[in-house]
């Protein structure tokens, strides 16, 4: 008997300490630390003011156990939080890549969480009993949640204490992150959904843009439309906001620039009479940077839209690249994470991924995180190299002066 | 072809079933594109070429369309022609007519035949290809989800989709759409179940998917397909991805139908209103009328009325109406030599003096009958040796030659003439153009035939040509961006009536309607600017050709043909069926045509040709070289009282062709990990299907405690003993025909077998030939038309001690007489003989052949037995008149009168053993009931009254509840 219990009490013990390690618990997260936190990620520029330096190698893969969303990782403080399509969020140490918890939440999550004032914000999925979590990352317990209502596809944003949401009907609607209290809601378009996340690029109003094309800013004290102006294409992909500028990108080879004060139109163009889908965009400054399912990725001149050069991949895009400093990384359909030199366009370094990539990427601190299929998420470091070395130990590829691809 | 590599026990188990027939030896070849890997062989390159170009054309589209990659390079297997494909090992079971391809998932493997018609050839590429793109992009959002990949798309949806991004809406899906609308047999999307898998379910598949797209965008189609995570149920998934209620998408899809359709009702008129109707029962089509030298009138044409098509004949009075029932005169797909008739591609032709000229497949070919109407007897068969495929022969005035088309081992169709009197065959035309239909002008002097020879052939348009016979000078009769086909000259050799549809303002196909060119206006020719050279075509005249529209379908017409100057034969389109009818009054029609053209025959065209890719191009030609590759690998474990558990494991292997077999099976009774080695079986067997005769060798080892009722010397009650046999076993099946087969099966084991606590070792050498005979129609449930018959002898001895030495005879003959399409009286008769040491038992009784006994109750090593069911339908789709059972699958339900009897023996006849039932004849007469489930699963419940002692005895009442076919 005294066996027995002994037993049976290491066997608790056990389960106790599994249990603990599963929960999503990070003691000690900075309130101030969040995802989407500045304009750029608010805005979601895919872009980001820092350099990365070449060649990369790969510091740690990580098993999130289900595929991910069309939305990248998230990045704060001293850790990378990963959503996917099976419920769960995954948190890692950014450096190490261990795991640090993991909580299931609902069935299915596609859009990104958030993070901001110590809490998760995670939007769930068709199939799970809440539509909306609040959680608290330093205790490890829930807020709040949203049960009614419809579910939500697509990514959230944070401005100025609230929770921008954007369900499948349509609906946009702004809650206190605090209580998750609905302060406000609007429909852009009774007859359209939303696919495209919302976002913002002043943290006081919002964007959001129908799938017929109806794009439309919203102030975020009180969900008034400031503007809409009607796109001649349907989006999907969600725009991306800097300054003034808004670029958004259509499902049939069209992409235009809006006046975020007024939504007039400040360029368009249409990139190809084949019918290629764009990716979300990417803004750095005065470059814009899409590629599609075409294979290309075309650097086009925020001013007036002009073609600054393309590069073929040779291979179906449908991630949004990413604008570094002086690189863009883009993460391919053929399972690639390539470099392109910024100015030109050259392609400079490639690294075989062990699957297609079909979510943003997100680079932060020279370091570049990219998630792919069926299920990894890859976390690429700067390896100091004092040669020109073209291959190197871990099978990734620096190429030395690559003659830029011909264009189509 | 594995169940016929018996042992000795299973013998009496031989299978029934049609043969599949290798008639040619493919030189495979692999053409390696970026995407694809293209297997043909040297005859049709060309066309493989045009088929690699048009499958890395549709990849790029599909690129866009899916937002995905495919990982793996895709298989295309191409054939020159139907008949080909017919025999192609890809898929296990018979190609019917009309298929034009499929994708199979398990190799991702997606096989296409070509049929001469490029453009056909190239939509089906693109069908195919969408369901690759399909499948693996649900097969990965599946796994995104971490969910079992253990649904699909439903049919209509997938099917749809894929007809909707081959291309534009073909004439065949307006004809049937108009005609389903118009008729009212629309289903309405929550019942489109109920037609899954019919040829409806296609295109209304297809006009959903357009009326989504153009509803709720293009891209809501891929967001379908991304969405399939959210519910098995895909009405769910319509409504979450949709945003709307399944019941209003499904009006709204109505409502939009009629608003494209029914605007034109107003001029549309239907064929039984405006034509005279001769033949509508089942299917009816080809038509062609006979007047013979007495002066009596007839109307034959194709037909298919009871599960076999057939050539009929309707005795007509000179207004062509019917005068007597409709009676075979050809009757098809039951012997060798009228194998299959091409229901939709070939028309009949009569000559002048009474011979009717018709093809048939025949073997590896298609053949050219003449059968002479007069007499009423077949006079000869023309077999061509380079020609693979005919269609619809045409006499020549003189009734010397006919004219055809035929397609050879390039894939592209082209005409020839065939000379009785020198027996000469002469080719007309050698291109990559679709030239079809060609009919002898009255005088001779020309041929009239159908061609995409024009430069609006490269979207897909036919016109009507003449091929004069004089000079080789091939000019134009129509041209136009329209379809037109079935040329037909009148008797007076001033018109020619054909049939056209051309897509009209709101950017549909109109049906397909019968007109009638004035080609004696038709002067001066203008020939064909493809057949000539560049100095050829400086100063030709401007010509018109006057062509008159007769009648506004709403379904189509086909194959119009004159009975005399002033009436039209044609086969029609409505009601979803085809039927024969005759349209009097031809010049009162043409004088007031629903539509006049006066048709420019000014072309600026260039010869066109598809685009291909070749080594010339980058892609690779390698020869074929023979993998495995893994097709199933399942395990199992089952539990018997008998036997005590076991489990196993089957792995298949097979190449690319599936031309080849390797199964490898291992399985364990051990009841302890100390007998786990000794009772170890496996077995590794090779089969190879790739010529005609097939062959099969492999080796095994069987250990363990087996549980036969057939061994003679087991207990009756428990026959379970323990066995250890090693050996090896070959057999040969070769194809006599598609209706016969021969079978001989060799094996030679060792045996070491202990039972009731004696042992008997013997080292077994087994020999048995059989010739098997199937020309049965089948439905759901079993046979209803047709014959079956099997002869097996064979011989067991002990080479080695004599401990065995028998011999073994079996027959089996069984028959099914069709009394109305949906009652069949079945009758069979089996005699099994087993004379000799150790000689086996035979076994009946259960469900399947002796009702009212226990299953396999019934022992003896001689036997016979006969059974008589009449079959008949209670409810057919019930789930049409009770919804809620439809998630059920409930096809059908039907009943049967049966009676059987059968009287088991070993060396007296009369020694009655009771145990066994052995010694009297025993028997059963009752009523039955078989329930079908999904189209392929029959549960069977029979009740009844039990005899025996030669029925002077009844003995019980019984109820019966199995499953499995009828005999």
């Amino acid at each position: 008997m005294g066996l027995l219990t002994s037993r049976l009490s290491i066997a608790a013990l056990l389960l106790l300490g599994l249990v603990g390690c599963q929960s999503l618990r990070i003691p000690g997260v900075p309130r101030d630390a969040g995802w989407p936190d500045d304009l750029p990620e608010l805005g979601r520029t895919n872009a980001a003011d820092e350099a990365v330096a070449l060649p990369l190698s790969e510091a740690w893969v990580y098993n999130a156990n289900a595929g991910f969303g069309p939305g990248g990782p998230l990045l704060f403080d001293e850790y990378v939080l990963v959503a996917n399509r099976k419920g769960e969020v995954h948190a890692l140490e950014w450096r190490s890549g261990k795991k640090v918890g993991v909580e299931s939440f609902g069935d299915v999550i596609n859009g990104s969480p958030a993070v901001s004032g110590g809490s998760l914000f995670v939007p769930l999925d068709y199939g799970s009993r809440r539509v909306l979590t609040a959680w608290d990352l330093s205790k490890g317990g829930v807020l709040w949640s949203v049960k009614d209502g419809s579910s939500i596809s697509t990514s959230l944003t944070v401005i100025d204490g609230q929770l921008i949401v954007v369900d499948r009907e349509g609906v946009v609607k702004s809650l206190s992150a605090s209580e998750g209290v609905e302060l406000w809601q609007t429909t852009p378009d009774s007859t359209s959904q939303i696919h495209a996340s919302p976002i913002s690029g002043d943290n006081e109003s919002v964007l959001v843009v129908t799938s017929r094309g109806l794009a439309t800013r919203i102030s975020g004290a009180n969900g008034t439309v400031a503007w809409s102006r009607q796109l001649p294409q349907p989006v999907y992909q969600t725009p991306a906001w800097s300054g003034n500028l808004i670029v958004l990108t259509g499902t049939r080879g069209w992409i235009g620039a809006l006046d975020a004060r007024t939504g007039a139109v400040r360029w368009e163009v249409q990139v190809s009479t084949e019918p290629v889908k764009l990716t979300a965009p990417a803004i750095s400054g005065e470059l814009v940077v899409v590629a599609g399912t075409d294979g290309l990725v075309r650097a086009l001149n925020a001013v007036d839209g002009s073609l600054r050069w393309e590069t073929t991949l040779s291979t179906t895009l449908v991630a949004p690249p990413f604008v570094a400093s002086n690189h863009v990384f883009v993460g391919t359909m053929d399972a690639r994470l390539v470099a392109l030199e910024r100015e030109a366009g050259d392609v400079v370094w490639e690294k075989e991924l062990r699957g297609r990539v079909k979510s943003a990427l997100a680079v932060s601190g020279g370091d570049v995180y990219v998630m792919c299929e069926p299920r990894f998420l890859y976390r690429f470091t700067t390896e100091s190299q004092s040669s020109s070395d073209v291959s190197l130990s871990d099978g990734s590829t620096h190429i030395q002066n690559y003659a830029r691809a011909s264009s189509r | 072809m594995l169940c016929a590599i018996a042992t000795p026990a299973m013998a009496q188990y031989y299978h029934f079933g049609r043969n599949k027939i290798q008639y040619e030896d493919f030189d495979w070849h692999v053409l390696r594109t970026e995407h694809f890997d293209v297997y043909f062989y040297p005859e049709m390159q060309d066309l493989a070429e045009h088929g690699a170009y048009f499958a890395e054309e549709v990849y790029e589209e599909m690129r866009h369309r899916f937002e995905f990659e495919l990982k793996e390079r895709v298989p295309l297997i191409f054939y020159a022609s139907n008949l080909h494909f017919k025999q192609t090992n890809t898929t296990p079971g018979f190609i019917p007519d009309g298929v034009g391809g499929f994708f199979e998932f398990l190799k991702g493997r997606v096989v296409i035949p070509a049929n001469g018609d490029i453009h056909q050839f190239r939509r089906v590429i693109r069908h195919e290809l969408v369901h690759v793109f399909t499948f693996n992009k649900v097969v990965r959002v599946m796994r995104d989800y971490r969910r079992p990949v253990d649904r699909f798309l439903p049919l209509w949806f997938t099917e749809g989709i894929a007809e909707y991004w081959s291309g534009e809406p073909s004439p065949d899906h307006e004809m049937v759409i108009r005609d389903a609308l118009f008729s009212n047999y629309l289903v309405p999307l929550e019942s489109i179940y109920r037609i899954t898998g019919s040829f409806l379910m296609y295109k209304q598949g297809e006009a959903i998917c357009r009326f989504i797209a153009e509803t709720y965008g293009e891209e809501s189609l891929l967001a379908l397909i991304d969405g399939i995570w959210i519910d098995r149920d895909f009405r769910k998934v319509m409504e979450v991805v949709l945003q709307e209620d399944f019941g209003d998408i499904a009006s709204h899809w109505e409502e939009w139908m009629k608003a494209q359709y029914y605007p034109d009702l107003p001029d549309t008129e239907f064929p039984s209103f405006v034509a005279d109707g001769i033949a509508g029962r089942g299917f009816s089509a080809k038509p062609v009328h006979y007047r013979a030298a007495s002066g009596r009138e007839s109307v034959l044409f194709v037909g298919n009325r009871d599960g076999y098509s057939s050539v009929y004949e309707v005795p007509v009075d000179s207004t062509l109406t019917p005068t007597g029932k409709a009676r075979v005169v050809i009757r098809g797909e039951r012997n060798d030599r009228f194998e299959a008739f091409h229901l939709f591609e070939s028309r009949l032709s009569i000559s002048k003096d009474g011979h009717l000229a018709f093809v048939t497949k025949s073997g590896g070919r298609d053949v050219v009958h003449i059968y002479d109407l007069e007499d009423r007897e077949l006079e000869q068969t023309i077999r061509f040796d380079n020609l693979t495929a005919v269609y619809s022969p045409d006499w020549s005035p003189d009734s010397r030659r006919i004219v055809f088309t035929s397609i050879d081992g390039s894939g592209f169709s082209d005409l020839y003439i065939y000379d009785f009197d020198s027996r000469k065959l002469s080719q007309l035309t050698k291109d990559t153009y679709d030239d079809r239909d060609p009919s002898w002008s009255p005088d001779g002097t020309q041929i009239a035939f159908a061609s995409d020879r024009t430069t609006r052939g490269e979207v897909g348009s036919y016109n009507l040509f003449v091929y004069a016979l004089d000079d080789g000078m091939i000019s134009y009769v129509t041209a136009g961006n329209q379809k037109d086909a079935s040329p037909r000259w009148s008797p007076g050799g001033d018109r020619i009536a054909y049939v056209s549809t051309s897509r009209g303002e709101d950017g549909k196909y109109t049906a397909k309607n019968i007109w009638v060119a004035d080609v004696a206006s038709r002067k001066p020719d203008v020939p064909a600017l493809a057949s000539l050279s560049e100095s050829e075509r400086v100063g030709l005249l401007m010509p018109r050709t006057k062509a008159h529209r007769l009648t506004g379908f709403a379904g189509a017409a086909y194959d119009p043909t004159w009975t005399d100057d002033d009436r039209l034969l044609f086969s029609s389109f409505e009601g979803f069926r085809f039927a024969v009818r005759s349209l009097p009054n031809v010049d009162s029609l043409s004088r007031n045509a629903k539509e006049t053209q006066s048709i420019d025959l000014t072309t600026s065209d260039e010869p066109w040709e598809f685009g291909r890719l070749g080594e010339d191009s980058g892609a690779k030609k390698l020869p074929y070289r023979k993998r495995y590759r893994l097709d199933i690998a399942q395990g199992q474990i089952s539990q018997s009282a008998a036997v005590g558990t076991f489990g196993g494991a089957v792995v298949a292997f097979s190449d690319m062709l599936s031309d080849d077999y390797l199964y490898l099976t291992v399985y364990n009774t051990g009841q302890s990990q100390r007998s786990f080695f000794r009772d170890l079986s496996f077995s590794v067997t090779r089969v190879q299907l790739r010529k005609r005769t097939n062959i099969a060798y492999g080796l095994f080892r069987f250990s363990g405690r087996r549980y036969d009722i057939t061994d003679p010397d087991a207990s009756t009650s428990l026959p379970v003993f323990f066995e250890t046999m090693y050996g090896g076993f070959g057999g040969i099946s070769h194809p006599l025909s598609k209706f016969r087969r021969l079978e001989v099966n060799s094996s030679l084991a060792w045996s070491d077998k202990e039972v009731l606590g004696n042992s008997r070792q013997a080292l077994l050498l087994s020999n048995s030939v059989s010739l098997i005979h199937d020309n049965a129609l089948y439905s759901g449930n079993g046979p209803v038309a047709g014959r079956r018959a099997g002869l097996t002898v064979a011989y067991t001895t002990d080479v080695r001690f004599s401990n065995v030495s028998y011999f073994t005879g079996q027959f089996d003959f069984r028959t099914y007489h069709r009394l109305l399409p949906s009652v069949t009286f079945a009758s069979r008769f089996t005699g099994r003989w087993n004379q000799g040491k150790e000689a086996r038992l035979f076994v009946a009784g259960g469900s399947w052949d002796v009702r009212g006994f226990r299953i396999f109750s019934i022992r003896g090593q001689k036997m016979w037995l006969t059974s008589h069911e009449l079959r008949f339908p209670i409810v057919n789709a019930p789930a049409l008149i009770t919804p809620i059972l439809a998630p059920f699958g409930i096809t059908s339900l039907r009943g049967a009168f049966f009676f059987d009897a059968a009287h088991a023996w070993n060396d007296d006849y009369n020694q009655v053993i009771r145990e066994i039932y052995a010694g009297e004849t025993i028997g059963a007469a009752g009523f039955g009931l078989r329930l079908n489930l999904f189209r392929s699963f029959v549960l069977r419940y029979d009740l009844g009254y039990r005899y025996s002692d030669g029925f002077k005895r009844q003995d019980k009442f019984f109820r019966q509840f199995f499953f499995g076919w009828d005999f």
